[in-house]
This record gives C-alpha cells, structure tokens and sequence, in this order.
C-alpha cells in the first residue's frame, strides 16, 4: 500500500513554509512508535532468562551467623541441658528432624551412611514426641553425636526453618556456613555439602578462620 | 497458654498418607483445606491485631500462600509464635523484626522501602504524574498553536470534484437521518 | 478408541485448515484476487468444525473414561460424577489449551459470521491474523502437549484424581468464561493489525472491533468474578482476591481492557488517538498471551498455575514474541502515520478520556510491576522481596478513587470543548457527596471511617454527575421520559457499566474494611455470637459422597432469637486422592454473607471441632458489579451502529465537517478515501 501521505502532510503542502519543523517531528514521533517494541523486548528477554530457575525462595537469614543461642535438653537424657557450648568445635553437620516428616524418614538411611563415613553430625529434634523419636533412632539407628530436643520449635525458628529436614553446615568456629532445605542425598552432599565441608575442615585443622571468598565459593 | 492446638502432631495418620498429602500441599499448589487455628485474646484489638499480621506474614514453605492460608506445618508454628508474641504484647513493628531476623524480608508481603523496591513504590505514581502533567503542558502549547494559525483545520474541500461533493452530501444526508445522536444534536447547535 | 483418534485426526486438520486460512488469502491480498480472498471465511468455518470435533472427541474421551489416554488417566477417574468428568477436560494444561484453541476458533467464526458486511480487504486480513495466532498456538499444542497422547501398551485401570478443589460447579464455568475474554481480545488485536497491513488512516476499523472488544472485556469481566467467586466458597478462607500472579494475570488484559474500549470510544467518535487506540489492543492481547505464559511456564510460584514445564514456557514465549512482537513491529513502522493533529480544548471529554486511559494504564503498570518484581529481581539481583497484598492495595486503591473522580465528570463533559459553567455544578455536587459520604460512614462504619468514607464520596460524585447527564441529554426532548427512550443503546451500556463498578468498589470497601472473622472450638450445644448473629451446633453427620467421605456439621444461626439459617459445612476427604478439603456454608444476602468452614476435632478429647464464622457486609456486590458491568457492555455491543452494512461506495468527505460532529465514522473514512483518490490521480 503506497499511503504514506496523509492528511497532515496535505496540509504541509498548502503551508510550504512550515514543512520543515513538521518533518522533524514527524521523525521525532516515529521514534516514539518504537518504545513499546523495546520495552516489549526487554520484558521478553527478562523472561526468558527466568525459564527453568527455581522459583521458591530459599531464606538464608542464619547464613553466615553464629548458631543461634539456645538452652535445651538433651534428647537421651532429658535431665541434661546442652547450650552453644556443648556444640562440637570442629565443623558439623546440624540436621533438623522429626519423626512424624515423611521426608525425613526417606533421608535417615542416607544419614547413617554419613556417619559411618565419620561426618559429624547433630539432631535438633523439631516438635516431636519424646516416645516417638526415641523409638524412630531404635529403629532406623541412631546417626547424630546428639540430638537436641526442641519441642517447642522456638531452636528450629531462630535457625530461620521452613520445614524438617533441612541441614545447616557449622564451622569450627560455629557460625553458619551452608543451609540445606530438603533432604541430603547422595547427590547434593557430593555436589553442595562434601565440598563446603572439606574447606572447613581444612581450615579448621590449619586453625584459622576460614577463607571467606572459598568458603562463598564451595558452601553456595 | 490459652491455646488449643488442632494439627497437634499426635494426630498422626500413617506415613504414607501423610507423604502423600505433604508433596500434595504444595505441589498441587491448590488447597481447599483451611486449617482453623483456635486461640483465645484477651481483647478484640488483639484479635485484629493478629489477623492482620498472619494475613500479611507469607508462608515460608507454601510460598503462594499467607500464613492464615497456608496449611504447612511451619505456618502452623509462625502462627503459634505470632499468638504468643501478641500475647506478650509486642507491637506488629517487634513482631514484624522479630519475624524479618528469621526469615528476611521475604516474610512480609509488604515491600520494604529502599532503593532496590523504589521501582515498586515510586515509579507508577511519579509515571502518572509526568503523564498527565506533561499531557497537559502539551495540549496547552497545542491551544497556543492552534490560535496562532486559525483555521488551519483539515480543508481539502477544493480537491473535490462535483460528483464527489454530491456524492458526500448524499452521505451526511444519510448519516445524520441514520445515525441520531443525541450529543451530536447539541454540538450541531 | 475410534473417536479419540478421530479428535486428534481433527486436530491436525485444523493445522492445516489455519495453515490454508493464512497462506491461500495473503496470497489473494498480495495478487489482488478476490477470489482468493474470499477462501478466508469458508477456511474459518471449517477449522471452527475440526475444533469443535477435536474438543467434542476429548469431552468424550473423559465421559467414555478412555484411560488409554494419558490425559484423561491423569485428571479423572471412574467414579467422578459425570458433569465433573466434562468439566475435567479443562482441568489440565493440555485440555485447557484445547479449549483456549476452541475458543479461538469460535471467535474466528463468530467474526467470519459478522463481518460479512465488511470490505473483502479488511475481512480477508482479519481472518488471515486470527489464523496466524491459531497456527501458532495449534503448533504448540500438537507438538509440546497433545491432550490425545496414549498411555499404551501400560493401559490404566483407573484415573488418577481430578484435584478436588476443582470438583465444583464454578469450574465447570469459570474457565471458558475466562478464556472467551482471554482469547477474545484477539479480535480488536486482529483488526488492528490488519488496519495497519491494509494502511488504513481512517477510524472505520474502531466501529468494527469495539463490539468485539466489548464482548472479550465482558466475558473477562464474568470470568474474573466467577473465579473470585469460586474461591471465596471453595477454598474454605473467605479470601475473594488474593493478588496472585494468576488472578493479576487475568486482571491485567482486563486493565488494559478496559482503557482499550475508553480509547476505541474516543478513536471511534472523534478519530483522535488512533495510534494509541492501537496500541491498546496490541498491549491487551500481549497481556492476555502474557498470562498464558505466567500460568503454564513456571516462572512464578502461584496457588493455581499448571504444572509448570520451562520446554512449554520456551514455546509460549517464542508465540508471544512472535505475535506481538510483529505486532509491535508493525505498530513501530506503519503506526505513526495515524498520528493527526488533535482537535480539542483541555476541558473536553477527550481530556477526560486521556486522564482515564492514564490512570487505568498506570494500575495495569501498578500490577504488572508488582507480579513481575520476583523476575526483575532475579534478573538485576535486587534481592527477594515478597510483593503482595499490602503493596497492591497500597497503590491501586487510591488509583481507584482517582479514576472514580476522572468518571464522574468525564461522562459529562462534552466532546472536544465544553463550555458550559461546570465549576459551579462541580463544586456543589463534590460538597454533597462528600457530606452524603461523611454522614453514613460515621453512622455505618466508624472504625473504617477514611476507607469507606472516600468510597462513598467518589461514588456519590458519580452518580450525581449522572443525574445530571440524564438532565442534560434529555433536555431538548418534550419530557425527561420520551427523552429517556431517545438515548441511544451505547449510552445505557455506557452508564449500567459505570454503575456496575460503583456496585463493585462499595462492596469491596465494605467487604475488606468491615468483615469479621472468628475461630472457635464448638461442641454440640455450644452457642457464639458474631457480630450479633448467634451460631449454634446442633448435630454433627457422618456422610458419603460418590467419590469422598465427609464430615458434617449442622450449625443453626439465628438473630435475635429468631433463625435466619441452618448452614452445614463439611470436611471432606476424597477417596482416590485422600486430600482433606472444606466445603464451607454460606448464607448469601445482599447485605452480608453469613459463612461458616468447617475445621478438624480438638484433639483434647473434649468433642469439640474448630469453626471459623465469617459475617462479611456487602460481598455480594462484588460480583453483582461485575455482572452490572458486563451487562453494559453487552447493551453497548446491542447499539445499532455496530450492526455493520455493506459499504456501498466510495465516500469523499472533508475533514472540517468533523465541527458538525454528524458522523464521524463516516468523515473518516472519507477523508481517507479521498486521501486515496488524490494520490491515485497524482
């Protein structure tokens, strides 16, 4: 269709004079014209780099802090009261677990593979029932060096949790290094865990504080 | 406490069952099952006080979800523990700290103010603002314009041959007997 | 079995039926040959017949329990009532997108159907687009998720479940409401498009697609209450509007919707603002197409989306890159030479229509940001935040009550200058009804004061500058009556919808400021008073669904003594799927809905079951608005200037008889024919 001229531009022809500030808006308008289409690209390509991410969020507020204060008993024993300083100094595994979380029951066997791999490993026994959790380590055997019974939740709660299991990694100095929402396999701990570990580790038996740009690097 | 828990964790059905229903709360993403939670305040404002903070409160593991929604275990905890908190009568800025330390900022569905989020807050209004201001700086010049060159309208009149101009009173004729509008009369006044 | 194969047989010759309907009538337009053309509408008849075969073979597929069908395996089961087994078809991403297809294929024909009276150019590109859409997204659907894929050899005995939640009447209708609006936004997007391909300046296309965008923004408007409608009885918590990213996603083409029909109002009765009239509708359908994407491609986490698989995603997202990114394209490169000087006065229902189109744009904006802050996010690491609720409403409400003052004066102003002494009117009419506001917000509601009172104020100015426009229309008539029956069509729509949104906005400041919501534990016996209804549980029942056993309470409510109702809400827990779900009971008024859901026992051993008693005022005119609402489009659609007829000849009008203010359709389309004629003879 050969339409580029239209009414405004008749009247151009009969008001000569004034064409040429007219043909500079008119290049001024179409440029305006493409706007929606750069935005619209923007958008797409903003998209499009989303695709396929995961899209929950994980909330990491305990990252990088001391383990959170507490005062609570001791599983076994509930006579014994266990706080920060019972925790081990070496780096450890801090697994949050209940009886009653299907997922947790799927995760136990890999936990005590890990403890016969030496890893050292500490329950925080989330809401559960005493009988209950005692009769779930007799049974499944038990892979913690303790469990801390947090009946109330309120451990679990400042750890900043969303749900059993999750993981957290302590170095040896007991601060947070790594959070694990879900359970531990044998994929995530060779992929996540082994690594972020085994700089602690190191760094633990050098007795300095960890690397930090290693530790960001390996405890993602 | 004065509380009286439902989803207390004795109720326990079998495993598989739970599994089944656990995966399903949040992957079917859809829930019709309304966890009731009973608590007793001890006054109305409280009441309100707590309604309107598990309303804002999102659910950690159903994340489509506000606590007074969401039927996760965890929701179930934050609820109890905004309970005792109001209890204690912390105010919704502690609690909301109190809640923002645990879980950052992805705990309130009321976007902090800072500059990261000031696309959020101030860009559609000040958008609206420079719109319409600048849609009126506009049509002012516009009106300047147009009165400095009156009766510079659309004429091409001239252009048309006597056919063509029967041809269009023949149009109007029949527009205006077809198409009455009421507005139009008036403008035609 | 036979007729399932038969429906993916018709399914791949609607491919290639829109694959015929989009090559053979360019080609016609390309060569100028009208017969070619005119395959355009057969080919769109023909497709509509292969989709409806196509669907009707999937319906029966579920009806028949064809397990042998994944689809149908995965989303219903033998002892689904039979109505759910229907309605199941669309419970699913592979059969909700064969009904968008069906949809689309509807609307195709409808248009083949209407435009009859329309230049064969026109017609031809119309349908030629529509088709352009269909093949895409028919591409789609046969090679990413075929509803008619086959389980075999590993035949299921039985399905799995529908989700429960969605066993409910308000699914049965609630999804193809929605898509008629979703997919009908195509059609303003099709004759947009094709103005621009034709190079059409004139505003004809504005009178042709408005009906059409009329009918789309109406189906979207039920379709989007039936959904919040559906939640608030379904999921148990008395929410109606959750601002999630599936509910924004239907809202927003509503948005834009909405400005579209303002824009197309003016484009259509004064030829301003035909590029931004086309903008509109390329934006209102990249919304819709917007939505499609969100819901299926998992790129936000959202109480209702489907499954989400990025594969899919990628392919949405190419299709809604192609097709609006064409249209855009288009947009960029032939859209600014409908760009015309303006020819209006600042205090002129153009200004009033600028203003509305801006605000509206800017909620849409407003929303828009708000569900896509998690990606922006992502994407410049700006840190996650959760936007919700509070930010919504933070900035949409007071939007709201500014387009509500926009409205009230915008519909009388009159076209291009208005030079009447409105400031008086003005002043006195916002005085009463902020007077009006103040006095029944202080009597009602005084603990929701400010909300409530700037509610009623706004709607007051509304109705009072209505009044006045009836006054003012109807003044040159004998009597107000015989001017009444003189008002046209359009205008009746154009006030019923406004009165359906002040119906809405009440209830929603009523509904959010004043509802009351109480948990109790209830035995037998117990009585509790909410709001000063009494709540008493008489009995409770064991009862047995045809696929779910359930938990009944029955719970008297009485007021003053005497009963207003006998509510029984259930819990139930679906045999197949083992989920718990609440059905609540409901007491509807038109002034409050009384509502009861029904927990899980106390486990204290004390008989004892949680109860959660909502009073909430005014809920009802929520969806009451919006059915008052497309109630005025439909009565729009009816005015007898969209009835199309043949255009008989060349027409040649001046644009400075645009002051007369006859026709201005009309005028347009002249001015651009003789625009034609002149470049012909040079």
């Amino acid at each position: 269709m050969t339409m580029s001229n239209n009414t405004p531009e008749q009247k151009d022809s009969q008001n000569s004079k004034q064409r040429n500030p007219k043909t500079m808006k008119k290049k001024q308008t179409k440029l305006w014209f493409l706007i929606p289409l750069i935005l619209f690209f923007g958008l797409v390509v903003i998209l499009y780099m989303r695709l396929g991410k995961p899209t929950d969020i994980v909330t990491n507020t305990a990252l990088e802090r001391p383990v959170p204060t507490f005062e609570l008993p001791l599983l076994a024993d509930t006579t014994r009261t266990i706080t920060n300083d019972n925790l081990p100094d070496k780096p450890f595994l801090l697994n949050v677990w209940g009886s009653w979380y299907p997922t947790c029951v799927i995760e136990h066997p890999f936990l005590m593979q890990l403890e016969e791999r030496g890893v050292d490993i500490v329950g925080v026994n989330y809401k559960d029932e005493i009988g209950n959790a005692l009769s779930y380590l007799n049974r499944g055997g038990d892979p913690f060096s303790m469990s801390i019974q947090d009946s109330l939740g309120q451990f679990a709660l400042d750890l900043g949790i969303t749900g059993a299991p999750e993981t957290f990694v302590v170095d040896g100095d007991g601060i947070i290094r790594q959070h694990i929402v879900g359970e531990i396999n044998e994929a995530n701990w060779q992929q996540r865990v082994k690594p972020c570990l085994t700089v602690l580790n190191k760094a633990n038996k050098n007795n300095d504080s960890p690397d930090l740009i290693q530790v960001e690097e390996m405890c993602k | 406490m004065n509380v009286t828990r439902i989803r207390a964790p004795q109720l326990k059905p079998n495993i598989v069952l739970k599994l089944a229903s656990l995966i399903l709360a949040c992957l079917l993403n859809m829930t019709a099952n309304a966890a009731i939670d009973v608590y007793d305040f001890d006054s109305p404002q409280q009441e309100a006080q707590y309604r309107g903070l598990i309303e804002e409160f999102r659910c950690p593991k159903c994340q489509n979800q506000n606590l007074a929604a969401s039927d996760a275990p965890i929701a179930q905890d934050l609820k109890q523990k905004v309970y005792d908190l109001i209890k204690d009568r912390r105010s919704d800025a502690e609690i909301r700290v109190y809640m923002q330390e645990r879980y950052g900022d992805f705990i309130s569905y009321k976007p902090p103010m800072r500059p990261s989020t000031w696309i959020l807050w101030f860009f559609p209004p000040l958008l609206l603002l420079v719109l319409i201001i600048g849609w009126f700086w506009q049509s002012k010049r516009r009106q300047v314009v147009a009165r400095g060159q009156s009766g510079v309208t659309v004429n091409s009149t001239a252009a048309l041959t006597s056919t063509e101009k029967a041809e269009l009173d023949r149009l109007l004729s029949q527009a205006e007997s077809v198409d009455h509008d009421i507005t139009s009369l008036e403008d035609k006044k | 079995m036979l007729i399932t194969e038969l429906g993916y047989f018709a399914l791949l010759t609607a491919f290639v039926l829109a694959l015929l309907q989009v090559i053979l009538p360019t080609i016609g337009v390309i060569r100028n040959q009208v017969a070619w053309q005119r395959l355009a509408p057969s080919l769109a008849w023909a497709q509509f017949a292969a989709m409806i075969t196509s669907f009707g073979a999937l319906i029966a597929g579920f009806y028949y329990n064809d397990f042998s069908l994944s689809y149908v395996a995965q989303h219903s089961n033998t002892l689904l009532p039979w109505y759910y087994k229907l309605s199941a078809t669309w419970g699913g991403h592979e059969g909700s997108l064969l009904l968008w297809m069906t949809i689309m294929a509807t609307w195709c024909a409808l248009v083949s159907y209407f435009s009859r009276g329309l230049p064969l150019s026109m017609r031809a590109r119309v349908l030629v687009i529509l088709a352009g859409v269909q093949l895409m997204m028919l591409t789609m659907l046969i090679f990413t998720s075929s509803p008619f894929e086959r389980t075999l050899p590993n035949l299921a005995v039985d399905g799995a479940d529908l989700n429960p939640v969605l066993q409910d009447f308000g699914l049965i209708i609630h999804p193809p409401m929605l898509y008629m609006g979703y997919v009908g936004m195509v059609v303003p997007f099709a004759f947009c498009m094709a103005t621009l391909w034709e190079g059409r300046l004139d505003a004809a296309w504005t009178r042709w697609s408005r009906p059409w965008a009329l009918a789309a923004w109406g189906f979207l408007t039920i379709g989007i209450a039936l959904g919040s409608w559906w939640a608030y009885y379904e999921l148990g918590w008395g929410g109606w509007w959750f601002w999630d990213p599936v509910e924004n996603a239907s809202f927003m083409p509503w948005l834009v919707g909405l400005a579209l029909l303002h824009s197309l109002a003016v484009t259509e009765k004064r030829g301003v603002f035909k590029a931004w009239t086309i903008m509109l509708a390329i934006f209102a359908f990249a919304l819709s197409l917007l939505g499609t994407f969100l819901v299926r491609s998992g790129v936000l986490t959202s109480v209702h989306s489907f499954a989400a698989d990025p594969t899919r995603g990628l392919v949405i997202l190419a299709i809604l890159g192609i097709i609006i990114g064409s249209g855009l394209l288009m947009f960029a490169v032939r859209g600014w030479r409908l760009t015309v000087e303006s020819q209006y006065q600042l205090i002129s229902r153009e200004s009033f229509l600028v203003i509305n189109n801006a605000i509206i744009l800017i909620a849409t904006l407003v929303v828009l940001l708000g569900t896509l802050y998690p990606i922006i996010a992502d994407a410049f690491s700006l840190g996650q935040v959760s936007v919700g609720p509070p930010y919504f409403n933070a900035l949409f409400v007071p939007l709201t009550w500014l387009l509500l003052i926009a409205m009230g004066m915008g519909s009388n102003i009159r076209w291009k200058q208005d030079k009447r002494p409105l400031l008086g009117v003005g002043i006195a009419i916002a005085a009463s009804s902020i007077v009006l506001a103040a006095i029944i917000a202080y009597f009602t509601s005084p603990s929701a004061m400010f909300n409530i009172g700037v509610t009623l104020a706004v709607s007051f100015w509304v109705l009072l500058w209505m009044i006045v426009d009836f006054r003012d229309k109807t003044k040159n008539a004998p009597n107000f009556f015989k001017g009444l029956r003189q008002l046209r069509l359009s205008y009746w729509g154009q006030q019923t919808a406004h009165i359906g949104v002040l119906v809405a906005v009440i209830g929603i400041a009523f509904t959010s400021s004043l509802s009351i919501e109480r948990d109790v534990a209830m035995g037998i016996g117990d009585t509790v008073n909410v709001q000063g209804y009494d709540f008493e549980v008489t009995e409770f029942f064991e009862i047995k669904g045809s696929n779910f056993d359930a938990t009944q309470a029955q719970v008297v409510v009485s007021k003053d003594g005497r009963e207003v109702a006998k509510l029984t809400p259930e819990k139930r827990t679906y045999i197949i799927s083992t989920m718990p779900t609440t059905e609540a009971a409901i007491d509807p008024s038109l002034m409050r809905d009384v509502y009861v859901a029904l927990g899980e026992p106390i486990a204290d051993g004390s008989n004892q079951w949680a109860l959660r008693i909502y009073v909430k005022p005014l809920i009802r005119w929520i969806w009451l608005g919006a059915i008052i609402m497309a109630l005025g489009g439909l009565i729009s659609m009816l005015d007898k200037r969209y009835r199309i007829k043949k255009i008989k000849a060349p027409l040649l009008v001046t644009g400075s008889l645009a002051t007369y203010g006859v026709n201005e359709v009309a005028i347009e389309q002249a001015i651009s024919v003789s625009t034609m004629s002149t470049l012909k003879e040079k």
